[in-house]
């Protein structure tokens, strides 16, 4: 008994005090990133079995939603993308394409996340455009369509995130590299979703997502929001300071609302 | 049987062989085939009064069929105590936590991990009949689950296999302190699906999507339906000892290891597509088709020969599953329902003549020997 007690609380403390000091190394020194973000940029991370017991509040980055025009979503991947998945086409087998589409693989990968960018602005400007041209022609397009227009747009200036997935590769020194003169583009580990598309004959990514769900607020700073924060309907607005450490794992220091 | 090591299990079926061999001397004696004198009788009775008294003060076994029963309520209620008292723990945490600085959070979680250990091996030490060291032991899986699980919401860390290592060690160390399946069985899904999301990741998959490749449980399977002969293998006489105090634990790994190789087949079977093969879908499902029917055959063979009661049962179920997806998969459209029932009646019959004669072939044999 003697040992198995000793060996289960050796257990216990060595686990734990392994993973403190890997998130303690994660936080110590210079972060790899900080960035303002706004409450545009974050959801409430739902966990259905406990929410409504939750009283911990776990906010996640909320990505923009992607047009395939401006993004690296839905084209075809050339040979020299998939390489940066550590994959070739060779390797993939093509034959086995029964149906249209199907899924190849999920594979890790580090993902290159742009803040309020040229991905934003592409996607503001093309929305922008949209509603002029729909007023300048209105007997082409419907009312519904003219509404719509103007609420893409208005939701594109004022409310929807504005962090943009706008590359993944399996070296991080690659990315960092690529994008080493960008400020407001950052790194996070995530994975992609590889699918062979029968149609267009060519692999294409079905999704691109980060690893790691949320980024739990202590208690101090989830008394700075208003219970309704992340509600439908809710007018709070918010800075936070949000960093990446050596691990490539996020975190909020610092939560301040806005005055409107 | 006095060479028998003490457990819980050894001294049950020490005591149901003595109810066994009163009845029979019953029926001997009502029959006159051997008559005992009334000292004979007497000196046996005592023996076994005294014998079985020890027994269910030592180990507090079953002396009868309605106590058996009576158990039995009693491990699914233990059972279900574990399991709600776990559940109950999770959510107190969840609905206070967030109160909390995160300095108190962590120590909570680690403190509650270590409390609930020491309190489980305390329980594990009184009681011989491991109730209430199940229910203990279940916890304290439960706080240990919970404890990574928030360390890693606490500080946001990039999900990994590796936890699945852990938790799969803590829950070995927990079984086999309490003597508890039930945690074994927690221990053994942990243990295979940490060596199933290192092989998803070999092939360049994201861990937590392993199921999607079938395959990559295979080895794990094998691994611990192995695990038995691999401990007893190990050439340490202490070890040894110590091992065959939970021979009744063989079977969990037995069991669970079929189980998990027969799943994955049985899905590869349908379903050429999950397959890291890459030849054609129907020739990879054909194989496993007859990998499938193979080892459950295998399997069957294997548990006749060494009278693993167990091994031959799960075979069996799964060559009864196997056989009947592939009715399905032939006759279904094809067949009015009327006859593919009819045809599934005749083949049951046809398989339960089979079974009838193989047992009888295996009774001559062992008439033979005897």
């Amino acid at each position: 008994m003697k040992a198995y007690l000793g060996l289960g609380l050796l257990l216990i403390i060595i686990v734990n005090v392994f993973i403190i000091s890997g998130a303690l190394y994660n936080r110590s020194a210079e972060p790899l990133y900080t960035l303002e973000l706004s409450e545009r940029e974050f959801n409430k991370a739902y966990s259905y079995a406990v929410d409504s017991e939750n009283s911990g509040k776990t906010i996640e980055l909320r990505r923009a939603n992607y047009q395939p025009s401006n993004s690296f979503f839905g084209g075809v991947l050339s040979a020299e993308q998939l390489a940066g998945f550590g994959l070739s086409i060779d390797s993939l087998d093509q034959k086995r394409g029964e149906t249209e589409y199907y899924s190849v693989k999920n594979i890790s990968v580090f993902v290159a996340v742009e803040f309020a960018g040229d991905s934003y602005k592409r996607n503001l400007e093309e929305a922008r455009l949209k509603t002029l041209e729909i007023e300048e022609k209105p007997d082409s397009f419907s009312e519904y369509e003219l509404k719509s227009a103007k609420k893409n747009y208005d939701d594109l200036l004022n409310s929807s995130s504005r962090l943009y997935y706008i590359d993944a590769h399996q070296s991080e020194a690659h990315l960092a590299k690529k994008y080493s003169n960008n400020t407001n583009i950052f790194l996070l580990k995530g994975r992609l979703g590889l699918s062979y598309n029968k149609k267009k004959m060519a692999y294409i990514i079905n999704y691109v997502d980060k690893n790691v769900e949320g980024m739990l607020l202590t208690n101090t700073q989830d008394k700075i929001l208003p219970a309704d924060t992340f509600e439908y309907d809710s007018s709070t607005k918010f800075r936070a300071t949000m960093h990446v450490g050596k691990r490539y794992e996020t975190w909020i220091s610092d939560i301040k609302l806005v005055n409107q | 049987m006095e060479n028998r090591k003490p457990t819980m299990q050894n001294a049950q079926a020490r005591a149901d062989q003595i109810q066994a061999f009163d009845l029979e001397l019953t029926e001997l004696t009502s029959n006159s085939v051997i008559m005992l004198s009334e000292q004979q009788n007497q000196s046996i009775q005592s023996y076994h009064h005294d014998v079985i008294n020890a027994l269910k003060q030592q180990y507090n076994i079953d002396d009868t069929a309605a106590s058996k029963q009576l158990s039995l309520g009693m491990k699914i209620a233990s059972l279900v105590a574990a399991l709600a008292l776990a559940s109950s723990m999770f959510f107190l945490f969840f609905q206070f936590w967030g109160l909390f600085s995160t300095g108190v959070q962590v120590f909570a979680l680690v403190a509650f991990s270590i409390l609930s250990f020491i309190v489980t091996a305390l329980i594990a030490q009184k009681d011989f009949a491991g109730y209430y060291a199940k229910i203990a032991g279940l916890i304290s899986f439960g706080c240990f689950v919970l404890n990574l699980n928030m360390l890693g919401q606490i500080y946001s860390i990039t999900p990994s296999p590796n936890a699945f290592l852990v938790w799969s060690a803590f829950g070995f160390i927990l079984a086999y302190m309490c003597k508890a399946k039930v945690l074994l069985v927690g221990a053994i899904i942990c243990f295979a699906s940490f060596i199933s999301m290192y092989f998803g990741t070999w092939s360049g998959m994201y861990f937590i999507s392993f199921g999607e490749k079938p395959e990559n449980i295979l080895f794990a399977s094998l691994l611990v339906f192995c695990l038995p002969f691999i401990l007893n293998a190990i050439p340490s006489p202490t070890f040894t000892k110590q091992i065959a105090e939970f021979s009744h634990f063989d079977k969990v790994y037995r069991v669970m290891g079929m189980i998990l190789f027969f799943l994955p087949v049985l899905v590869l079977s349908n379903w050429g597509q999950g397959s890291h093969l890459s030849i054609d879908t129907k020739i990879i499902e054909q194989c496993y088709q007859v990998l499938g029917f193979v080892s459950a055959g295998l399997a069957i063979w294997l548990g006749v020969k060494k009278q693993w009661r167990h091994v031959n049962v799960t075979g069996n179920i799964f060559f009864i599953l196997f056989l009947y997806t592939k009715f399905f998969d032939w006759w279904w459209d094809w067949l009015p329902k009327y006859l593919f029932f009819f045809v599934m009646g005749v083949v049951s019959i046809l398989l339960l003549v089979l079974f009838k004669r193989l047992r009888s072939d295996h009774h001559a044999q062992q008439g033979v020997k005897g």
